[in-house]
Parts: C-alpha cells; structure tokens; sequence
C-alpha cells in the first residue's frame, strides 16, 4: 500500500495546484512556489512529485492547448482529486490540531 | 534587433537527449514545459542562461525519469493478458498466414521433439538403479582383441570381493536360445545372473523372491511379457517348468522362481530372462583366460572409495595374468553412468546407440530448426506488408516500441505453441514407425512411449516451443515495429530497390539446390533396390516354399510330403540361397595358391529341384549318397582353378582345409549371393551332406493356400511342439533388404519434408515480391499488359534461381549417384530419365508454389493497388 500521508513538498505542490486552478501546469507551478515562498526549485522537481501525486490517486491530469513557446507541445493541466483533497485536509488538520496542542509554554522558551 | 523566437531553437543536443531516454507520455509536458522557459529566457534577451538552463533541465529530468520511466514500464499481469487476447485476435484475422507458419514450424519441430525424447531417454539410461553411483563394470584391455572390451574372465567377481571396499560383484553371461513350455515356443534372449543380481540392479521383482531366487542352479526368473506369452498371466506361475534350447543341441530344464515387471526404462542390459548363474559354475573352472563371455558388475560401499579401484585391478592383474607368456590383460573400471557417453566398446552385451548417432541427430535437428526458423522470419516479414496499415495506426495511438514488439513476440510464441500441439499429435504418430525400422530396433534405439506421460517431457517440449518462437519472432518484431506509421498512412511504399543478391535469395537457392540434390539420390537408390530385388536369379525361385527342418527327420519327411499331388518335388539344403549369407572356404589345386569359394552342403535333389543346368559332369548320385569327397563347382570355380574348358576339371582331385575332394560336375553360374555383394562370377562349391537346415518345397503354383495347409497337417506330425515356419523366397529376400528399403522410406520421408521446407521459403519470397510489385503490376495493367505476360514476367526472377540451383544441384547430384552406385556389382543402369523426373519435380514444384502467389498478382485489380495512399 502506498503512504497515504503527504510528504512536505508534496503538501506544498498539492496546495499551489489547488491555488492554480484550474491552470496548474509545471511551469506555472514552479514559479508560483517562488512567487510565494521564494524557494526555488527545478523543473525536474515539480514534474516528479506531480507524477507520484498522480500515481497515488491525489492530482488528475488532462492535455490542454499546445502553444509556440513550446515548440508545439501541450500543456499538462493537474487538478486535485477527492481523494487528494481529503488527504490533503487530513493532513492540514492533523498538523492544526497538533499545533493547537502544543502548550503555550514550550513555544515561549523557543523565543 | 531581436528576431522571433522561432528562430532560436533549444540546444538540439539536449533535445535529442531528451527524446532518447525519456518516455513519450511525459515528453510532451517535460519537452513543452523546458520549451516555454527557454522562451522565456530567450525573450529576456539570456540566450546563453536559457541554453544552459535548458541542458540541465534536461540531464535533471533524466535523473528522475529513471525513476519514472520504471513505474511506467512495469507489465502487469492483465497487460500480458492484453496482449494474449490482441495475439488471438491477430491470428484469427490472417487465418491462412498462421497455418502456413504453424504448419512450417511444425513439420520440423515433430521431428526435433523425436530428437528431444530419444537424446532424454537416452540421458536417462540406467538411471533407476539405487545403486547407480556406486556401481562399476569392469573391462579388459590388451587381450589379444585391439580394443578395450567389455567383457572379463567369470574369476573377475570373486578376486573383486576379496577387497573390503567392494560391497558385491556380480557374474554375467549373455545366453540366447528357445523357451518351450505348454505347447509352445519363443526365442529369447537373456543372461545368466549371480544370485546377487537384484542387490545390485534395481530391477522390479513383483512375485518371488528377489533374494533367493538365483540361488539354485536351473532357475529361471522372466518377465511380464514371457510370462503372458506362455501362461497368459504373472500370476502364480512360480514353480512352472521352461525347456531351454540353447546352441548346439542342449536342452535342459529350468524352473520358474520369480517375475519381474517389464522394463519401463532405459537400460544397456537388456534381457527377457534370468538364468540363474549356479546352472553353468561347474562349466567354467578353467575359463580364467577367457576374456570374452562374461560380464562383471560391481558395487562399491562408499563412493570416495572410488580412487582405490585402479590400484585393485592392478593387484587383481598383478597375482593372476602377469605370468601368462600369450596375453598381458590389464583391467580399468567404468562407471555406470559412463557406459552410455564412452560409446560403444567391442563386445558389448548389446547394442545400444552409440554417443556419435546422438551427436549427428543433434545436429541434424538443429539445422531442421534453423531452416524452420528462417522460413518463419521470411513469412513473417513477407506479411508484414499486409500488416504495414495495422502497424502505422497502433504506433500513432500511441502504441511504444518496446509494446509492439512484446506483441509480436507474443503472436510468434502463440503460433510456436499451436506448432507445438500439432508436433505432439504428429509425434504419436511417428513414434511407433521410427520404433519398427529395423536398424532402430537393432540398436536398441527405441523410444518407449512411456516417457510421454513424464511431466519433464512437456516442460521441455513447452520450453523448446517457446525458445523457439522468440528466435523465429525476434526479428520480424523488431522489423514491424520499426516501420515509420507516417510513410505507411501516407501510403509511400515499402518498396526497397530490389537488390540482386539478398540473403533470402541466397537461402531459397539453399534449399532449392539441396532438394534438387535429395530428390535425384532418392530415386536412384529407389531405382536401384527395385532392380536388386527384381533381378533373375538364374535359378527357380517361384512356388519353392523354404522351411527350416528344426529337428525332423528329413528323409521321412519328405516322402510324407511327396504323397501330395501337389508337391513336385523336395530337396534340402544347409542355408538358404542367396537370403542366408556364406563364409568362404578354401580350395586347392595342386598346391596353388587356391581360391575362395562360397560353400553350401545341399541333397542329390538340389539342382534339379533349383533348375540349375549342369554343363559338364554329373549331378549327386540320386539314391545313392555319394561317398563324401564329391564336390561341384560352378563354371567360374574352375576357370579360376585354371580350366577354362569345364570337362576337364571332371575328375580332378582338389584339396579343401586338408581333406581331399573329387569334383564330380560343373554347373552354369548363377547369382548364388546376395546382388548387391556378390557376383555371379564368385567360386561357389556344393558339397554332398546329409544334415540339412532347410528344406525347399516345390509346388505346382496353384492354390498354395491349400498346400500349406496340409504340410502343415504333417508338419505337426512330425513336431507337434515347434510351429512350422516357412518362407517364399522373394518375400525372404525383401526382408534381407529391409535396411535398405527402410533406408529409402527414411529418404522418402526426408525429400518430403526438404521439398515442404523449400515451398514455404518460396512462398514466402513470391508473397513478399508480389506485395512490394503490387504497384508496378498495377502499372502495367493499366498501361495494357495481359495478364499473361504479368505472369510470365513476376515467374522470371524465379527461373534465375531454379537455373542456378539446378545448375549447382545436378552435377553434383550425378557424381553423387555414380559414386555411391560403385558400391553394387550389379548396379541399374543410370538413364538420363532419372536425372530428368528429378529436374521436372524441382521446377513443377517451385512454379506451383510460386504460381499461386504470381497468378494473383496477375490477375488483381490494378485499381486496388495504385489507388492505396
């Protein structure tokens, strides 16, 4: 059985397609991981983790339109399906609760 | 100024890279995603950063796609499935594609299984004994024969079981001869065995008791098969009484103490009967120097003990030979399971097939196979034009290289299996004939049927069938599959400049050459065995039955016998004219050097009975039995003494082996022996005798059913135990030519199956130019060719290859015939009809193989073919 939990990165290219929708593409998603988190990451990156996303069931993919800039290939469109957005809320709200567990106390002496 | 982007291309290095190693699913997007940021970079005026950024993206894809492309690659089980079923359907579409492949295949694989289950069997050879990596016979070398023997002295076991590490040696001693019990008789052959015998062998004993039963002399232990023969069951018969006729004239009687259960597996010794040793001990006291009748098997405890047996024999030798001024024998052992592998060595207690006629038959599959394959590859390729359109429009869906050959493959090794079942079907067939050909028999060669049901057999026949699709698939796959869709759809054609010299070509030459060649041989043995057996004597053969005496009295016999009206007349003789073969004797004249003569002992009734003609002298005294130093020769005999006038030599006195003869009358030769040896011309010499083996019945040629049926009342007269036998001299002398007619049956058989192989390489030639030609025929049409001059000109090229083939095939084909006719005295005379119905059956065949595919290329519609872009 695969791992049904997100690993970070993972969580993070989930979530930009989400924001991306319905235009989530490898490009585009590159640039806004930079846009909102000023990580930059490679192409190649984006691409696997979209595909293993993909291979779990968490993102679907259909071919859209193909353009000049590139060289007359489509454009690979992601979005998140079911079962990735109920992971993916899994995920968020384990990460919530356990934020709001931590006492007050051992976030103070971190500061 | 900054020109449009058009103009920059990504580095086509990187590019091609790209297109290499990664799969065509994630291409698209990689490829496009790598695209749309090296414009971007382009448009921000960083030519070099996009190129080098672009590089890297690549080679950082590449790292991953490994990872990728495995999950992508990975073939599931319902994939294979997939392609079964796509196969099937494959198949079914081109029905009469797959028949002709199935059926090329399976000619040769029917007789590659047959290889395969004689090479197992024979592998298998021995191989039930529990003992059997212990065990050990012994042989004998340098005692007088040449060669190692496989035979030793019968005081062999006792010397061995003096050593310890020795566990039990056993005597043996082939025996052959006659059983007779409850009215009835049968020859056997079998061995004299030591009471250990089954300790060491692990023969099945399933009445009596294995230990015991050899112990006392005068026991016999026999086999399912005799026991059925003369008490219709195996069921106790323990106690139950054989006569044993044995050579000369011994006849002793012997009790049953055990049966076994026939042999169902290979094994060097073969015998229909134990005799139990104890009978014949007393027989052999002084037999230490005889190196010739008796067989020593051994066992040893322990299997490392193996290293002492050369210092043993030496021993053995040491105390008991090396004082012997005739002979120094020295021994050496050999391993059970080495009997099979060293080959035959002299004086075996049987025949078995010798490793160089597993070799050779190897071989001859292999190369079977081989042209199998080739003619497979050819037809497949020849319908791969066919195919051209299926091809293009799978690869455009999307359909990857490695997957359509996978489904080609999967076609191959599915039109190999149907080969398979076929063979296997084929194989039942063929069996039992390879089984009753008699120099299969005379080697113990059989295969026993037995081994069908082994679960070892199908695994390897599966495994050869599969084997054998993958290599006959692999290259028409790979060919299929690169074929470019987008010339197939736009329909450029296939077409390749013919080039005059391909290896197809060159391969079709092969076979037609070697079927020219194998169709004259075949003929010109069959043309010569008819002649041998179809040849006058020059003596009277017809309505002369031949029966061999046994051990009735002649004399009362035959004058029962002449009572029948029908009879005409009876004379006897010690072997059978011509069907029986004859040593040579020496006569002397005068101390000369003397010839060599065939010799038969024959009654004053002989050569009348046998139409001979005496031309000088006179026959045997009728009546009266010579006194016995009267000898007749034949014409040639006394020319050779030096007289070339016959009447001279009457009277003269000879000397033959010390004794001296008169010869009393010359006779006309004739073909005393058999043709193919012996020539009319060879010395022959008759000799007066009053014991004979056979007698020869003369009847007047009607109703012979009739006769034979009440010599046969008489005969049972005289000998109500032994059943009467008898044969008609033509028939006897077929079967003295069995080898040679089964010899020309098994080149029958092979001619068929080189003239099949060679149909289906032209086949798949003529299909294959008749597609690549369809254009250019449709042409022609069109421009106002008939369709007969089409014909004739698609027939050309191929009456190029027949020329040469026959150009090749024949002279070698007549020198060959010459040579191997050189063997015969007498041989037929070699018109040129032979050579001819040899050229005709090579082109009549090629034409009509070819004609079929040319006739409809003539006759198609040249709209159809111009007309398919």
């Amino acid at each position: 059985m695969k791992r049904t939990y997100l690993g970070e990165f993972e969580e993070m290219v989930m979530l930009i397609v989400g924001v991306l929708y319905p235009q989530a593409y490898g490009v585009a998603i590159k640039k806004e991981i930079f846009i909102n988190t000023n990580r930059k990451v490679t192409l190649s990156a984006v691409h696997a983790v979209l595909h293993r996303l993909q291979e779990k069931g968490f993102l679907t993919s259909e071919f859209g339109e193909a353009t000049k800039e590139r060289g007359g290939k489509r454009k690979k469109y992601f979005t998140i399906t079911r079962a990735g957005s109920k992971s993916l809320s899994l995920t968020i709200d384990t990460r919530k609760d356990l934020w709001n567990k931590i006492p007050k106390v051992a976030l103070q002496n971190i500061n | 100024m900054r020109t449009s982007n058009n103009n920059i291309d990504p580095p086509s290095g990187a590019k091609w890279l790209l297109n290499r190693y990664c799969n065509s699913d994630l291409n698209e997007e990689i490829e496009g995603d790598l695209n749309e940021e090296f414009n971007t970079n382009i448009k921000e005026n960083r030519i070099w950063f996009a190129r080098l950024k672009y590089f890297f993206g690549v080679l950082h894809f590449l790292r991953k796609s490994i990872f990728m492309k495995r999950r992508y690659l990975r073939i599931s089980n319902s994939l294979i499935k997939n392609y079964i079923k796509i196969a099937y359907r494959n198949i079914l579409r081109s029905k009469a594609f797959t028949a002709l492949n199935v059926l090329g295949l399976s000619l040769s694989m029917t007789i590659c299984l047959l290889i395969i289950l004689f090479t197992l069997e024979q592998s298998r050879m021995d191989n039930f004994h529990q003992k059997r990596n212990k065990m050990y016979r012994v042989l004998t070398e340098n005692a007088g024969f040449g060669r190692p023997m496989a035979s030793v002295s019968p005081a062999m076991p006792s010397l061995l079981e003096n050593f310890e590490f020795v566990e039990s040696a056993v005597n043996l001693k082939t025996i052959s001869g006659t059983l007779v019990s409850n009215q009835q008789s049968a020859d056997f052959h079998g061995l004299y065995a030591e009471s250990d015998f089954f300790d060491l062998f692990s023969y099945n004993v399933i009445h009596g008791n294995p230990k015991t039963c050899l112990i006392n002399p005068l026991s016999i232990v026999v086999n399912e098969t005799v026991a059925k023969r003369f008490f219709y069951t195996s069921e106790n018969i323990i106690g139950k009484e054989f006569s044993i006729e044995t050579w000369p004239d011994k006849s002793e009687t012997f009790t049953i103490t055990a049966v076994i259960e026939d042999q169902s597996h290979q094994s060097h010794l073969k015998f229909d009967v134990l005799m139990s040793f104890s009978t014949i001990v007393d027989d052999i006291e002084n037999e230490k120097f005889n190196f010739g009748n008796y067989y020593t098997y051994f066992s040893i405890h322990d299997k490392s003990d193996e290293i002492m047996l050369p210092s043993a024999l030496e021993s053995i030798r040491r105390s008991n030979y090396s004082d012997s001024e005739n002979i120094s024998p020295s021994f050496r052992s050999q391993a059970l399971s080495d009997i099979p592998l060293a080959g035959l060595i002299a004086n075996e207690p049987n025949e078995f097939p010798s490793r160089k006629k597993l070799k050779n038959l190897i071989r001859i599959g292999t190369i079977l196979m081989i042209i199998a394959c080739f003619n497979f590859v050819g037809l497949s390729i020849a319908a791969a034009t066919k195919r051209a359109k299926e091809i293009g429009v799978r690869k455009v869906t999307g359909a990857g290289r490695l997957q359509l050959v996978t489904q080609f493959l999967t076609e191959s090794m599915i039109i190999s299996l149907i080969a398979l079942i076929i063979s296997i079907i084929l194989l039942q067939l063929l069996i039992p004939v390879y089984n009753s050909m008699e120099s299969t028999q005379y080697s113990h060669a059989q295969i026993q049927t037995t081994l069908i049901k082994d679960f070892t057999v199908y695994l390897l026949f599966f495994g050869f069938s599969i084997l054998i699709g993958l290599v006959g698939g692999l290259y028409p796959a790979i060919y299929m599959s690169a074929l470019k869709p987008v010339r197939i759809l736009k329909g450029s054609s296939l077409f390749k400049p013919a080039r005059k010299i391909t290896l197809r070509k060159i391969l079709v030459t092969l076979q037609l050459i070697f079927t020219s060649f194998i169709i004259t041989a075949t003929l010109v043995e069959y043309k010569q065995f008819k002649y041998m057996t179809d040849v006058d004597y020059g003596f009277d053969n017809e309505n002369i039955i031949n029966m061999p005496l046994q051990k009735v009295n002649y004399n009362a016999f035959r004058q029962s016998l002449l009572e029948n009206t029908a009879i005409i007349d009876i004379s006897a003789s010690s072997k059978l004219m011509v069907v029986d073969g004859t040593s040579k004797i020496l006569i002397r004249k005068d101390s000369a050097t003397g010839i060599n003569a065939s010799n038969f002992e024959i009654d004053n009734h002989f050569i009348e009975n046998l139409g001979l003609s005496i031309i000088a002298g006179r026959n045997f005294h009728k009546d009266q039995p010579e006194l016995k130093n009267s000898i007749i020769i034949n014409q040639s005999a006394a020319s050779a003494l030096g007289y070339e006038n016959p009447y001279e030599i009457i009277g003269q006195g000879v000397v033959i082996e010390t004794n001296e003869f008169q010869i009393i009358g010359v006779i006309k030769d004739f073909h005393h022996g058999r043709i193919d040896r012996i020539s009319i011309n060879d010395p022959l010499v008759f000799f007066e005798g009053d014991q004979f083996n056979y007698i020869n019945v003369k009847v007047d040629g009607e109703n012979i059913t009739q006769v034979l049926a009440a010599i046969e009342a008489k005969w049972k007269k005289f000998d109500i135990i032994h059943p009467l036998e008898y044969s008609f001299f033509d028939r006897a002398l077929v079967q003295r030519f069995r080898r040679q007619s089964e010899g020309i049956k098994t080149m029958g058989f092979a001619t068929f199956i080189t003239i099949s192989i060679a149909c289906f390489g032209l086949l798949g030639m003529s299909i294959y130019n008749t597609e690549i030609r369809a254009k250019e025929v449709g042409i022609r049409k069109v421009l106002g060719s008939s369709t007969f001059s089409i014909f004739a000109l698609l027939n050309k090229e191929y009456w190029k290859l027949i020329g040469i083939a026959l150009l090749i095939a024949m002279p070698l084909a007549i020198f060959f015939s010459r040579m191997s006719l050189q063997r015969y005295p007498y041989k037929v005379t070699l018109g040129a009809e032979v050579f001819l119905l040899a050229i005709f059956t090579v082109v009549a065949i090629c034409i009509l193989t070819v004609s079929s595919q040319t006739f409809r290329a003539a006759t198609s519609n040249p709209i159809k073919s111009i007309s398919e872009e």
